[in-house]
């Protein structure tokens, strides 16, 4: 295990903390919430002052003076803007493990941000306290996409990630942060649920390095029940993301008795298989009892290894199990010989097993992005 | 701001604990603010009212409209409640006077305010302000309702007019105040904010503003008269999507179901005593930001203890107004109010719909 690394890692994310601590003390969020008030992109001027939201398939037909569904899109005088510009209300420095991206420079650190807001209502959001809540809710600090850069270069991370909440919502501030980060040398790290529609995604395939989508379930109706969201559209945006070129993961959260049959699952990784390939990285994570959910246990463990046999029997050749500390099934085995390529224990993560991009002992190579 | 330590669920989330105890203080600033300007005995009143609301079984008043209320709307209508373009604040407690009494059947005004509420009551006056000062509860029925509740001994600060943001209210033409009478306040103010309990309403999630959950013990619901791009009508039942954290996630589906269920919350079906929707301007279409070429001078304040059944007339006011500028029905356009008669229906049973079995009383002055 790398230690050197970690305690690297540790003193990064003391430093950015101390940072966010200094910047927050230095304004009144409640004042300046807005951040940079910014015309929004992808929606059309409707009449009588209304217009229609383009970004993510929801559509809303947004009045005068009224938001869209993620709270975060206000129409001001048949103008539509995003008041999440510049104004996060998350900074962090995480491995970037954690988001998980586990064929994406594994061991380094990605300089992590999210404002408020979402385009859908999961029933067991983890990140509930800022994904469902409006901007003026959040305790946000102003931070240009120049100035996000020059911080993630600063800690010396190797990525900038959009996350915790959901970057659609925030889409500008993303796509431009993205844009600096290109010339500067550091990816671009979009952690989404896939909800857009597939011109906005294509665009941003352009400024992006990876994308991890959060695929919540193989059914529509557990979509539009536990998440309010729909099914296709989220299908066909990783589609869009898969034929763009940039490095593609999925994470499914197992909730127990709600998306954990195996003929949903078998269905999801024949559908993953023969749409985005079998070298696509699939985690099955562990739900925890959270937000409107907390009447169901914690997945158990046996329904997580039952997913994972199943997308290694469909033929899937990067299967993970989340949330569970210290499984095997955190680690990546070469797919031609067995042995481990990289070790995983919690956040500690040894490639000493993978060789540039290869396997250190039969030489099969490793899909992924390694450099 | 941190992470919990919860790998692929990337948990992130806000210092609560600090968030915690920086409302505590914030609140016991904001019991300081109160009581500077006032005595010793208005610190008792507040912690009074606190600990009443936290049990709301505690509550004098029954939890339900009375049988004969339910049952009953009361239109009060004035030619001249406008004069220059203004509204005349003497002419509005006039019609509120006379609505109160033929409401309750009490003999005089002060009667019919108790009727509904005792002095240590704690009043809410919600306004709706979205609209700015063209198409908002008018500031003059809102100080009408607290003159009449100050005139039959209720202090002036146990009431408060209240919306969601202080920046709305100012834009109505509201003065944000927590030292004049009656009280007038956001929910973005200081030491007030949003409760941590979550409620479900269909399958929204929402905080409640504290104004409801822990500072009043008493609810008037002032809504106004609108048409609405997407649930088609706007009045006494949206206008509760004004004490949610998160408004604009209850338009799915025309608001049918979440905007009923957020009205059968017990926090605030409790504690609504009273509906005094504010006809005097109306609009036909083109809602909910103030459009003025749909914008009728309608002169009516409309009274009743059931929430649907003022819904349910003034929703079909808006279509008599539609049908004569030649427009379509709502139903028509795609946007009836469903939500309102899912409100009626079981289980939630929040009022009555059909209009044969509501007495509709209309007075003109």
């Amino acid at each position: 295990m790398n230690d050197k690394l970690n305690r690297r890692k540790f003193m990064g994310c003391i430093a950015c903390s101390i940072f966010v601590t200094n910047v927050q003390g230095q304004q009144s969020h409640r004042e300046k919430w807005e951040g940079d008030l910014k015309e929004a992109m992808w929606y059309t001027k409707l009449n009588l002052k209304k217009v229609r939201c383009d970004l993510c398939p929801r559509k809303c037909v947004v009045d005068d003076r009224e938001r869209g569904f993620c709270g975060v899109r206000e129409n001001r005088d048949g103008v539509y803007y995003t008041l999440v510009y510049s104004n996060p209300c998350a900074v962090h420095i995480d491995p970037i493990e954690k988001k998980p991206f586990f064929h994406f420079l594994p061991a380094s650190l990605s300089f992590s941000i999210a404002t408020a807001g979402c385009n859908i209502e999961c029933a067991y959001c983890q990140n509930w306290e800022i994904s469902q809540r409006r901007p003026e809710q959040t305790d946000n600090v102003y931070l240009p996409p120049k100035r996000v850069v020059d911080l993630a270069k600063h800690y010396e991370c190797k990525s900038i990630a959009f996350t915790y909440t959901e970057p659609v919502v925030f889409y500008e501030y993303m796509v431009d942060t993205a844009k600096f980060a290109r010339r500067a040398g550091i990816k671009a790290l979009m952690i989404t649920n896939a909800f857009i529609e597939p011109k906005p995604m294509r665009e941003a395939c352009k400024v992006l390095d990876g994308v991890k989508v959060d695929l919540k379930a193989f059914s529509e109706e557990f979509y539009k029940k536990i998440c309010r969201g729909q099914l296709k559209p989220v299908l066909r945006a990783i589609e869009v993301i898969k034929s763009s070129n940039v490095w593609l993961e999925l994470v499914v959260l197992i909730v127990p008795g709600l998306n954990d049959s195996p003929d949903e699952i078998r269905q999801m990784c024949n559908w993953i298989k023969a749409n985005l390939g079998k070298d696509v990285p699939i985690h099955f994570s562990r739900f925890i009892p959270m937000y409107k959910l907390r009447n169901l246990p914690p997945t158990p463990v046996k329904t997580l290894e039952r997913c994972h046999e199943i997308a290694k029997e469909v033929g899937l050749r990067y299967v993970y199990i989340g949330n569970v500390f210290g499984h095997p099934a955190e680690s990546t085995y070469c797919p031609n010989c067995g042995s481990i390529v990289i070790q995983r224990l919690g956040y500690k993560t040894s490639a000493s097993g993978l060789k540039d991009g290869r396997c250190a002992k039969c030489k099969f190579a490793i899909a992924g992005v390694w450099a | 701001m941190r992470v919990k330590n919860q790998r692929h669920d990337e948990h992130a989330v806000q210092l609560t604990r600090r968030k915690f105890i920086l409302t505590l203080c914030e609140a016991c600033a904001s019991a300081i603010a109160f009581s500077s300007c006032s005595n010793r005995k208005r610190i008792a009143d507040v912690t009074a009212y606190r600990h009443k609301s936290e049990n709301p079984h505690s509550m004098t008043h029954s939890s339900q409209p009375r049988e004969m209320e339910q049952q009953r709307i009361i239109v009060v209508r004035s030619k001249r409640y406008i004069e220059s373009g203004k509204v005349k604040p003497e002419e509005v407690r006039k019609m509120l006077q006379i609505g109160l009494t033929e409401l309750t059947g009490c003999e005089t005004v002060k009667a019919a305010w108790r009727n509904f509420f005792e002095p240590d009551d704690v009043i809410g006056i919600k306004v709706n302000c979205l609209a700015g000062a063209k198409m908002s509860s008018h500031t003059e029925v809102a100080n009408a309702i607290a003159l009449e509740l100050m005139s039959t001994g209720i202090n002036g600060k146990r009431i408060i007019i209240w919306d969601r943001l202080n920046r709305e209210l100012e834009s109505a033409g509201y003065k944000v105040t927590l030292s004049s009478e009656p009280l007038c306040f956001g929910t973005d103010t200081d030491g007030i904010g949003y409760g941590e309990e979550i409620y479900e309403a269909g399958n929204v999630g929402s905080q409640l503003s504290r104004i409801v959950t822990h500072v009043c013990t008493a609810l008037i619901n002032v809504p106004v008269t609108k048409d609405h791009g997407i649930v088609g009508y706007t009045g006494a039942l949206k206008n509760w999507l004004g004490a949610v954290h998160n408004p604009n996630k209850y338009h799915d589906n025309g608001g049918d179901p979440q905007i009923a269920e957020l009205n059968a919350l017990t926090e605030i079906r409790s504690k609504q005593k009273l509906i005094i929707c504010d006809a005097l301007d109306l609009q036909y279409h083109g809602g909910p930001s103030f459009k003025p070429q749909f914008l009728v001078r309608h002169g009516a304040l409309i009274i009743s203890t059931d929430p649907v059944a003022v819904d349910v007339y003034c929703w079909r006011l808006v279509e008599r107004y539609r049908k004569a500028k030649g427009l379509q029905s709502l139903e028509s356009e795609g946007r009836k109010p469903k939500y309102i008669l899912t409100a009626a229906s079981e289980p939630l049973k929040l009022g009555v719909a059909d209009q044969e079995k509501v007495q509709v009383v209309e007075i003109d002055i």
